[in-house]
């Protein structure tokens, strides 16, 4: 999805010299990647930019040991997971997320049927955050299953086990709109 | 179907910006980090820290001297004194034998 390209290596190591004009140019390029995942994982847009920010400050002292662009890619996406997780284990049970904030910003493409969609963001929300982080790599962000373990810390099985289940739990539950999401199904 | 059910998930999930001026607001974030660490008082007023603690350091150090010699000095003067009380009570002596009459 995401192959590195050359302006981006270029721009990583003028980046490491201290240009910042650098590192922006390497923040525009992953700032949809990084944000996206803190919104599916946080749901609220204000937490959201608040740890993509926080991501993109981390990386920027983080620049010396960062090897290639396709080592700050995978280093984006395991530092947004790991801290969107860390921060809702700290979250209380209960805390309130806002409802017209969730799902709310608009995408890009005009969707083929929006309403599923829309109730496949919504499943995938309700999706324990482990379980999530695995199913928006996956489909988010097209990564394979050993790249998702990599990324997560995680035994390979738990991965595959996570999306095995995740995906019985969405198929479930966009059974109410299976007329819409089986229109091609014979 | 799960072809279809992955495909639709995947568009579902498709990336979204984060609103305009995103990469402007971190890089801002990154000035004002810089600003502080970097400033050009930071690095004076870490110097005049040094240089205090070094002066209070060598002027603990003089006054701990000071005392010590003082100390030593008195320690010289009160053993001067016993020698000089000694020779007199030697010499008083030696006096007295020469002389028993005296």
């Amino acid at each position: 999805m995401d192959a590195p390209h050359p302006a981006l290596e270029i721009a990583l190591a003028r980046a490491k010299r201290g240009e910042l004009a650098a590192f922006r140019q390497l923040i525009q390029a992953h700032q949809d990647l990084v944000y996206t995942l803190a919104l599916r994982m946080l749901k609220v847009p204000e937490d959201a930019e608040e740890l993509a920010q926080d991501v993109f400050v981390s990386a920027h002292r983080h620049l010396e040991r960062i090897t290639c662009a396709a080592h700050l890619l995978f280093w984006l996406r395991r530092t947004v997971c790991h801290r969107a997780i860390d921060r809702l284990r700290r979250r209380p049970l209960h805390a309130a997320v806002p409802l017209d904030t969730v799902d709310e910003v608009p995408v890009a493409d005009v969707s083929h049927d929006p309403l599923l969609e829309r109730r496949l963001r919504d499943l995938v929300s309700k999706l324990p955050p482990m379980a999530r982080a695995v199913v928006l790599l996956k489909y988010q962000e097209d990564l394979d299953p050993s790249e998702i373990a990599r990324t997560l810390d995680m035994p390979l099985n738990t991965v595959k086990s996570h999306l095995k289940r995740s995906l019985a739990s969405l198929r479930a539950g966009c059974d109410e709109l299976r007329p819409i999401a089986a229109g091609s199904q014979p | 179907m799960s072809d279809e059910f992955e495909k639709a998930l995947q568009s579902a999930l498709r990336r979204q910006g984060p609103g305009e001026d995103f990469s402007a607001r971190v890089v801002a974030r990154l000035d004002g980090t810089r600003g502080v660490f970097r400033s050009r008082w930071l690095p004076a007023a870490l110097a005049a820290c040094i240089i205090a603690a070094v002066g209070l350091v060598q002027m603990r150090q003089h006054a701990l001297d000071t005392a010590r010699a003082n100390q030593a000095r008195a320690q010289l003067l009160q053993a001067l004194s016993i020698a000089s009380d000694n020779i007199n009570i030697v010499r008083a002596a030696v006096a007295h034998a020469e002389n028993p009459n005296s």
